[in-house]
């Protein structure tokens, strides 16, 4: 998966995560949070990714809890899903400092 | 709960029905959950680009599990995909001959075709094999070659 790069939903689940176990709510604000207002993912789109990711093991069910007569399921990252974000953001992290470089050139040019 | 929540839960829990009986069982009160606190007061119903994305996951998620369901039904589903592949590519080169065999018929060249048509029968005697090879008596899907 990292390979061919992750897509953004996928990225921003897994850094949600990355800061502790949440519910599928608190991870919907959170990443609100981290994309300043510019992702908000939907329901579905969240749960068919919650599965996707769980099934791949790179998240796992830390525990239920009921709150307001409703169930709430909170997620956590797994060792594997620490290690593939970490690969993940080391490759663009390496994207990021090329681009950069580029753009100094570039304005060293003009 | 006032009257408009009341009203708004239902319509999910009615849109929750697109999913799988057992997608649902697993995720559905969770995702009411998620869909009711995301909802501002006085909402009642659910919003238009929020339905469509429940509907477009649905039929997803029919398909993985679909295709999940297929895959755990074939004893090596990885040799089979192989398999299906090559053999898609030989019925391919197959066509093409096949085609190439028609075109020098008609322009008089029999005695290439002759060739051709050889070499057509060689492949699908391969394909065959391949097929005979690859396939688990007990698979069942053999007789889609």
């Amino acid at each position: 998966m990292a390979k061919r790069g992750m897509q953004e939903a996928t990225f921003l689940i897994l850094t949600a995560l990355a800061g502790g176990a949440q519910h599928g709510y608190g991870i919907i604000a959170d990443i609100e949070e981290i994309s300043e207002g510019r992702v908000r993912l939907q329901a579905g789109t969240l749960y068919a990714a919650l599965d996707r990711l769980r099934d791949d093991g790179l998240i796992e069910v830390d525990r239920e809890e009921i709150v307001d007569s409703r169930l709430r399921r909170y997620y956590r990252l797994t060792t594997t899903g620490a290690a593939i974000l970490t690969e993940e953001v080391q490759r663009l992290s390496a994207h990021v400092r090329t681009a950069l470089s580029r753009l100094h050139l570039r304005e060293g040019m003009v | 709960m006032t009257n408009s929540n009341a009203t708004l839960e239902r319509r999910y829990r009615r849109l929750m029905r697109l999913y799988p009986r057992s997608y649902r069982d697993e995720h559905g009160e969770d995702m009411v959950g998620v869909l009711m606190n995301g909802a501002g007061s006085g909402k009642r119903r659910p919003g238009f680009i929020e339905t469509l994305d429940l509907l477009h996951n649905a039929l997803t998620i029919h398909a993985r599990y679909w295709w999940q369901m297929r895959a755990a039904t074939e004893r090596n589903s990885l040799t089979v995909r192989n398999a299906r592949l090559v053999i898609r590519i030989r019925l391919a080169v197959v066509a093409w001959l096949t085609f190439v065999t028609v075109m020098l018929c008609i322009a008089g060249y029999w005695w290439i075709a002759l060739i051709v048509v050889f070499f057509i029968a060689l492949h699908l005697l391969f394909v065959r094999r391949a097929a005979m090879h690859q396939w688990p008596p007990s698979g069942g899907t053999a007789t889609r070659a």
